[in-house]
């Protein structure tokens, strides 16, 4: 597969591993060409990642931006065997984290060391949606809890393998594999309530117009 | 994902779009990137680079055998 520069406003297909081995040891001898290759690649789905996941889009965009000139200054330090798309969004998702730690740390709220959330935000995804199918997926995954929206995202969205995003977050394959079914089964449920606003929610179900509150 | 009970929804989520940042900003990130590229370049290339990279591992161990060897002194009589 060739990978060509985006268009303006698109996005580029996923690099196959072979080339990408090729651009990684391009990459750690400082090749631009290789680095404008990753970035125009990645960029679009990392920047999604990182919306989608804190539902702040001015954060993403500090995020990604620190994310890819993590790329830059490591590049050479790199090892061989560096599979770039895990690294991006490892070092992505270790971003928000720690701005999370960060955040909470100065508000004196260090109870628990997890996804928090600060209410019922809208995802800034969901007015841009080219159709009502997006819009409603984008609310849907917006109201998931964090832990279980991180781990639709990577598996459900960004097409990684169950094994590959647990090692992103940080987790056993098996735990990452609940998460991801209970990620399924709410938006499953608040995808019906979608569709029959006036059933009542069942138990532990997030109900349009509310937060979802803390993991599960 | 579970199988069991496909959902069409749901098989849309792979199909969401991936937005991108701003047109400026995407290459004012390039540039700098570029820029973070050539420092390392740089660093890696100078003769304090080159002598660090074949250094440090011997340092490295070295230093661990030292202090592996005072470890031992003060716990073993």
């Amino acid at each position: 597969m060739r990978l060509s520069r985006a268009p303006p406003g698109g996005v580029v297909a996923p690099v196959e591993a072979v080339f990408e081995r090729e651009l990684l040891a391009r990459l750690r001898r400082g090749d631009e060409g290789a680095f404008d290759l990753l970035y125009d690649a990645y960029r679009p789905r990392v920047f999604s990642f990182l919306v989608r996941l804190s539902k702040r889009r001015e954060l993403a965009e500090e995020l990604v931006q620190e994310t890819f000139l993590r790329l830059a200054r490591r590049a050479e330090g790199l090892a061989e065997d560096t599979v770039l798309r895990a690294w991006l969004f490892t070092v992505a998702r270790n971003l928000y984290v720690s701005h999370l730690r960060a955040t909470m740390l100065e508000n004196e709220r260090i109870d628990q060391l997890t996804l928090e959330e600060a209410g019922a935000m809208p995802s800034p995804f969901e007015a841009a949606a080219a159709s009502e199918t997006q819009a409603t997926l984008e609310r849907a995954l917006g109201r998931l809890p964090a832990p279980q929206r991180e781990a639709v995202l990577l598996v459900a969205v960004e097409g990684l393998e169950p094994a590959e995003a647990a090692r992103i977050v940080g987790i056993e394959a098996e735990a990452l594999r609940q998460r991801l079914s209970r990620g399924r089964a709410l938006l499953r449920a608040a995808l019906a309530e979608e569709d029959h606003p006036e059933a009542p929610a069942a138990p532990g179900r997030p109900r349009a117009g509310r937060g979802t509150g803390g993991p599960r | 994902m579970s199988d069991h009970d496909p959902d069409p929804m749901l098989e849309h989520l792979g199909a969401l779009p991936a937005h991108d940042l701003p047109p400026r900003d995407v290459e004012r990130l390039r540039a700098r990137a570029h820029g973070e590229l050539r420092r390392s370049d740089r660093r890696s290339r100078s003769w304090a680079g080159r002598l660090y990279r074949r250094v440090e591992p011997f340092a490295t161990g070295a230093l661990a055998a030292s202090y592996l060897a005072w470890a031992l002194s003060v716990v073993v009589p």
